[in-house]
């Protein structure tokens, strides 16, 4: 047998693989709580799939604090897809790790943000320590309950919202500064997600108010019924725009470019959009914002470009190693 | 963990202070700031439980991410924690001694012998990428006597999935059931004088039909007959080798379950020195130093094999075919078939499970606890015929080999003993008679039967 006939065998059995391999597996890393979120959407993008491809497609569910997390994704866990809190915690992708381009959130609609949410307050039943604004948080004896800025993207949300307020109402970033340190004296629990946090507010009964996403606030009013909790909405807060993006390196590797684009694609699909409006996200498109408007409070709504220069410049300033955060936790 | 202790406490609290007198209007100051006493307590009592666990989260996570050191029978290993990368530590040491009897006083075989001095240094790299890297420190060379070093397995492979995988660098070739080695004896049959040790090349591998069929396929240098391919292959073309091996019964039970058929067969073309064919004493049955490969070498070699309880069975076959020149005038060419076979079997006496890999004793030698390992009673009978055209003379197109100072075959049966102190220490004792067709010149090894004692104390984790 020549070497040339060899390799060719070789090669059509290689390839006699390959053509076989039918079932698919993705791997989504989110942030912490994303989970019912893509139980939903994961089983129907698995039947939109497999209706379009005759393909067969798993997409496994990674969840964490979306901080913690993007440093997984920076230290090999191999996502195909990320679906972070902030664009802030995906461009280290591009800068550290080069495992996405650095016009990362130019390739889908919206800065690559299918769905955006905001943060609320979830207070106990009665509100028995009467918390209606941001500066009822800072008052002695009120306990709030808020993950870590170092590690969860919902925290910084929650971070950024309060001082965007105290700087309207407290004197400028000086006295924002105040206020946020007052504040996080006031928490006597930082967990390392949003998940965790709830978990410490709802079920470990710890704490007066709770900062959360307004999806989270709402899951927890029907999980554990509206005769437990109440959702008190702040005069002001901040819109959040969880984005997603496929991770180049990874899908190129793997070869699962094309289901992963897909996935993220379907998020702004019709059916996409109404599984995001139906777990309490706020649709991008139309047609499912009218459907679920209704159910999301009118806020007065800030944006992270507009206060605080894009999430560079607030990751550095207020987030980084030494940053604001720093030093007023120290304290 | 939750501090389940402070609940409880901070519960008799609030009773106590219930059933104080102040306690009992119900609606007075007192009573309130009682309770948000008790509330403000209670608080305290969660965040420190919750803190707590989380420092314990954190803690648990911390420690998943460490690596894993590990120190056992298998050797030694460091791995990270999702077992990605790994790299272990093992070796194989083998000391012999080897005594003849009745030789005519060849001088310089019976002797003590490090025969195989092999640290073994294995890892994963991505779970996806294995290696092995196997040196030999235990090597001699023949004429100087000094202590030679050799690489004896240095491969890399891809492990895409069980049905397919590939392997590049040199390893055991997949032509001989037992390359270069014999699980029951200290030494290889004849058998494996016929058959390739180790090449370079590359290789597909894996397991089909749930493990039933194991297949290996791989084109390589190609090696003499013995011996391990190091490279520098004196001509272009290659040699392709494969093997398949079937286990039918392997997923059931019964004795059956150790049942095995294999093939490996081997086609190219070789040229350059020959390796000297030997006996089961490792002595010269045949040299074939005026001889060279001189283009098509084929090889096939059928086996059967049984482990089943204490009980193990190995029937091996080799045909070699192999185009050969003479090295002085006349410069015939011919080519030569030569056959060997071998059936050997063992019988663990302490009743342990024989295996592929040896014997696992269910007590370790411990003679302070009166255990003393485990012992197998091992038997072989193996045989070579050589092609009559070796010794046909020169003048008339053979190879002209000497048919006195050479053999032109062997029949061998040997007896053996083999003690396993444990995993790791094992002794082996053999005596094997081995009797000539042709041959008798005076001097030679080949001159008088040969009776070999050959003891070897192995380790090996």
């Amino acid at each position: 047998m020549k070497l040339s006939r060899f390799l060719s065998i070789a090669f059509l059995l290689g390839a006699a693989f390959a053509a076989s391999a039918k079932d698919v597996q993705l791997l989504n890393v989110s942030y912490d709580p994303t989970r019912e979120l893509y139980v939903e959407f994961n089983q129907a993008f698995a039947a939109h799939w497999q209706a379009k491809t005759g393909d067969n497609v798993t997409v496994k569910q990674s969840h964490g604090g979306s901080g913690k997390q993007a440093r997984g994704v920076i230290d090999g866990l191999p996502a195909d897809v990320v679906t972070l809190a902030l664009a802030g915690d995906i461009d280290p992708l591009a800068s550290v790790a080069k495992l996405v381009p650095a016009d990362w959130q130019k390739r889908l609609p919206n800065n690559s943000s299918p769905y955006t949410s905001t943060i609320v307050f979830l207070v106990r039943k009665g509100n028995p320590q009467h918390i209606k604004d941001w500066d009822d948080l800072v008052k002695p004896g009120v306990s709030v309950i808020t993950p870590n800025p170092k590690t969860s993207g919902g925290a910084r949300w929650n971070y950024l919202a309060a001082w965007a307020y105290a700087r309207r109402h407290h004197g400028g970033d000086a006295g924002a500064q105040q206020f946020v340190a007052s504040l996080f004296k006031n928490v006597p629990v930082l967990d390392s997600g949003a998940r965790g946090s709830t978990t410490t507010f709802v079920q470990r009964g710890i704490g007066d108010v709770l900062l959360a996403w307004e999806n989270e606030a709402f899951l927890a009013l029907k999980e554990f019924g509206a005769d437990s909790f109440e959702i008190v909405v702040p005069s002001l807060s901040i819109l959040a725009e969880p984005p997603v993006a496929v991770v180049d390196k990874v899908v190129d590797r793997k070869g699962t470019r094309a289901v992963a684009q897909a996935y993220l694609e379907f998020l702004y699909s019709d059916e996409g959009q109404d599984i995001i409006g139906r777990n309490f996200y706020r649709p991008s498109a139309p047609a499912a914002l009218a459907k679920y408007g209704r159910q999301f409070p009118q806020i007065e709504l800030v944006t992270i470009d507009g206060e605080f220069g894009g999430w560079v410049a607030a990751q550095k300033t207020h987030f980084a190693d030494g940053g604001v955060f720093d030093r007023i936790y120290a304290k | 963990m939750r501090n389940s202790i402070l609940r409880p406490s901070a519960a008799l609290a609030a009773a106590l202070l219930l059933l104080a007198p102040g306690a009992r209007a119900a609606d007075s100051e007192e009573l309130k700031a009682l309770r948000e006493q008790i509330r403000l307590l209670d608080q305290k009592i969660r965040v420190l439980e919750r803190n707590q666990e989380l420092k314990e989260e954190t803690a648990t996570a911390a420690a998943k991410k460490l690596p894993v050191v590990s120190a056992g029978a298998s050797g030694f290993s460091l791995a990270s924690a999702d077992k990605g990368y790994e790299l272990k530590l093992r070796a194989v040491a083998q000391a012999d001694a080897r005594f003849y009897f009745g030789d005519g006083g060849i001088a310089g075989n019976s002797q003590f012998l490090l025969r195989r001095i092999r640290p073994i240094l294995q890892g994963t790299l991505t779970k996806n990428f294995e290696f092995l890297v196997v040196p030999e420190y235990g090597g001699v060379d023949a004429s100087t006597r000094a202590s030679t070093f050799s690489l004896v397995d240095a491969w890399i492979a891809a492990k895409v999935n069980p049905a397919f995988n590939v392997k590049f660098g040199k390893f055991v070739s997949p032509v001989a059931l037992e390359p270069g080695s014999d699980r029951l004896f200290v030494e290889s049959s004849f058998v494996n004088t016929l058959l390739p040790n180790r090449d370079i090349g590359l290789e597909l591998y894996g397991t089909l039909a749930g493990g039933l069929l194991e297949y290996r396929a791989g084109v390589y240098n190609g090696v003499r007959n013995n011996t391990s391919s190091i490279g520098g292959d004196i001509d272009d073309k290659k040699t392709f080798a494969g093997r398949l091996a079937f286990t039918p019964f392997s997923k059931g039970e019964g004795w059956a379950k150790g049942l095995g058929l294999a093939v490996g067969a081997s086609s190219g073309s070789e040229t350059g020195a020959l390796q000297n064919i030997v006996t089961n004493g490792q002595q010269t049955l045949v040299n074939l130093g005026a001889l060279v490969g001189a283009g098509d070498h084929t090889r096939v070699s059928p086996s059967v094999f049984l482990y089943s309880g204490p009980i193990s069975f190995v029937a091996e076959y080799a045909r070699d075919r192999q185009q050969l020149g003479r090295t002085a005038a006349p410069l015939n060419r011919f080519s030569a078939t030569n056959t060997a076979w071998r059936v050997s079997g063992g019988y663990v006496l302490t009743g342990e499970d024989s295996t592929a890999r040896g014997v696992t004793p269910r007590s370790v030698f411990d003679p302070a606890a009166g255990t003393w390992g485990a012992f197998e009673l091992v038997a072989r009978a193996s045989g070579i015929e050589l092609d009559d055209r070796l010794f046909a003379a020169a003048a008339s197109g053979g190879g002209g080999l000497s048919a006195t100072t050479n053999a032109r075959g062997a029949t061998a049966y040997g007896l053996g003993l083999n003690w396993y102190f444990n995993r790791n220490l094992r002794f082996l004792l053999n005596y094997e008679i081995t009797g000539f067709d042709g041959g008798g010149a005076a001097g030679s090894a080949v001159a008088n039967d040969e009776q070999a004692l050959f003891s070897r104390l192995q380790v090996s984790f």
